[in-house]
């Protein structure tokens, strides 16, 4: 297996909400970092829609869980600890903030978050 | 060390590996390619064979970006690994000092398909020392063509370089970007970690075994 990864070449704030774009050597931003406003907990997960699979580690001391939204994303994080990683679709690459933050907004039952004007 | 391999492989058996409507494997934080089997061996060793029958002189050459090919893999697929989630959850609970790092994604491998890796010897900072009774390349070498004259696990020499390198060349506990530049100090200083291949199945030892030295250290294959 072969793999691609190079962290962190950009970060920018999207509202209170920082975004770390990871990329790789496909030459896109296919993983996105995201540091949470407040820790994710697994009665959190059931909020996110079009969730096709989800897999939580339950027993493992620090509870790791994983929701595929095909054509979307790969969400994968820790229980308990704010940050998440979103792993891209091809077909979200585009899109990859306006679809995180909605992920995001699904997930914490927050309002709809939008990009902070004075980025660019 | 300190790190339960039974655990860690029982919990990466439970993620799914499995491949999405790309044609990638999303896993571990990062992608992993999707393809056949054997598809990579075929690939490297016709290669060889076609350089080593066609243009001797380079031979060398291919063999060393095979090793390459596997440190720069094992660079952004095991560093990726110690940076993701995944590790966090599953490893990271278990481990006490730096070295419990090596333990950990060696147990990590092992839940890949490659060959179960054993730790042989390990001297923190120095030396790694890795068995592997079925590797991924010898099993495919053997499959295809006669006995080899010379070692032909390419790939996992990077990777045992890989591992040092990420640890002890670098430090990968720092969560460093894994950038191009931080792959040239890690595995291109003139004291980074080079593996070499003493016995390989594919030249009728029993198994491949695998010591990870740096460049300045004196090689003593005695301790083996």
């Amino acid at each position: 297996m072969n793999s691609a990864s190079q962290r962190k070449v950009s970060q920018v704030n999207l509202g209170e909400i920082p975004l770390i774009l990871i990329s790789d050597c496909f030459g896109d931003h296919r993983i996105v970092e995201v540091t949470l406003p407040r820790p994710v907990t697994l009665a959190d997960l059931p909020n996110l829609s079009n969730v096709s699979q989800c897999t939580v580690l339950k027993d493992l001391p620090r509870p790791f869980f994983r929701l595929d939204c095909p054509q979307r994303f790969l969400l994968t994080g820790i229980a308990n600890e704010p940050r998440v990683r979103f792993t891209l679709r091809a077909a979200a690459i585009t899109q990859a903030e306006s679809i995180v933050l909605q992920a995001i907004a699904e997930l914490m039952g927050l309002p709809a978050l939008h990009r902070s004007p004075h980025l660019s | 060390m300190a790190i339960d391999e039974k655990a860690v492989v029982s919990a990466c058996n439970q993620l799914p590996l499995i491949g999405n409507e790309d044609g990638l494997i999303p896993a571990f934080g990062l992608y992993l390619s999707r393809h056949y089997a054997d598809f990579y061996n075929l690939s490297s060793f016709e290669a060889v064979r076609q350089i080593e029958a066609q243009h001797p002189a380079i031979l060398h050459q291919a063999e060393q970006g095979l090793v390459e090919a596997g440190m720069l893999c094992a660079f952004y697929t095991f560093g990726g690994i110690m940076l993701s989630q995944e590790w966090e959850a599953v490893v990271m609970p278990m481990v006490e000092t730096v070295d419990d790092w090596v333990a950990g994604i060696v147990a990590v491998v092992n839940s890949f398909g490659w060959g179960k890796w054993v730790i042989e010897g390990f001297v923190p900072g120095e030396r790694l020392e890795i068995s592997i009774a079925n590797s991924y390349e010898s099993t495919g070498w053997l499959s295809r063509y006669e006995n080899s004259s010379r070692p032909r696990c390419y790939l996992v020499k990077g990777g045992c370089a890989g591992i040092m390198n990420l640890l002890y060349q670098g430090d990968i506990r720092q969560r460093p970007n894994l950038t191009p530049e931080y792959f040239e100090k890690c595995f291109h200083s003139p004291d980074s970690f080079r593996c070499e291949e003493l016995t390989c199945r594919t030249m009728g030892d029993d198994v491949c075994r695998f010591v990870t030295t740096r460049m300045t250290s004196a090689f003593d294959s005695s301790a083996l």
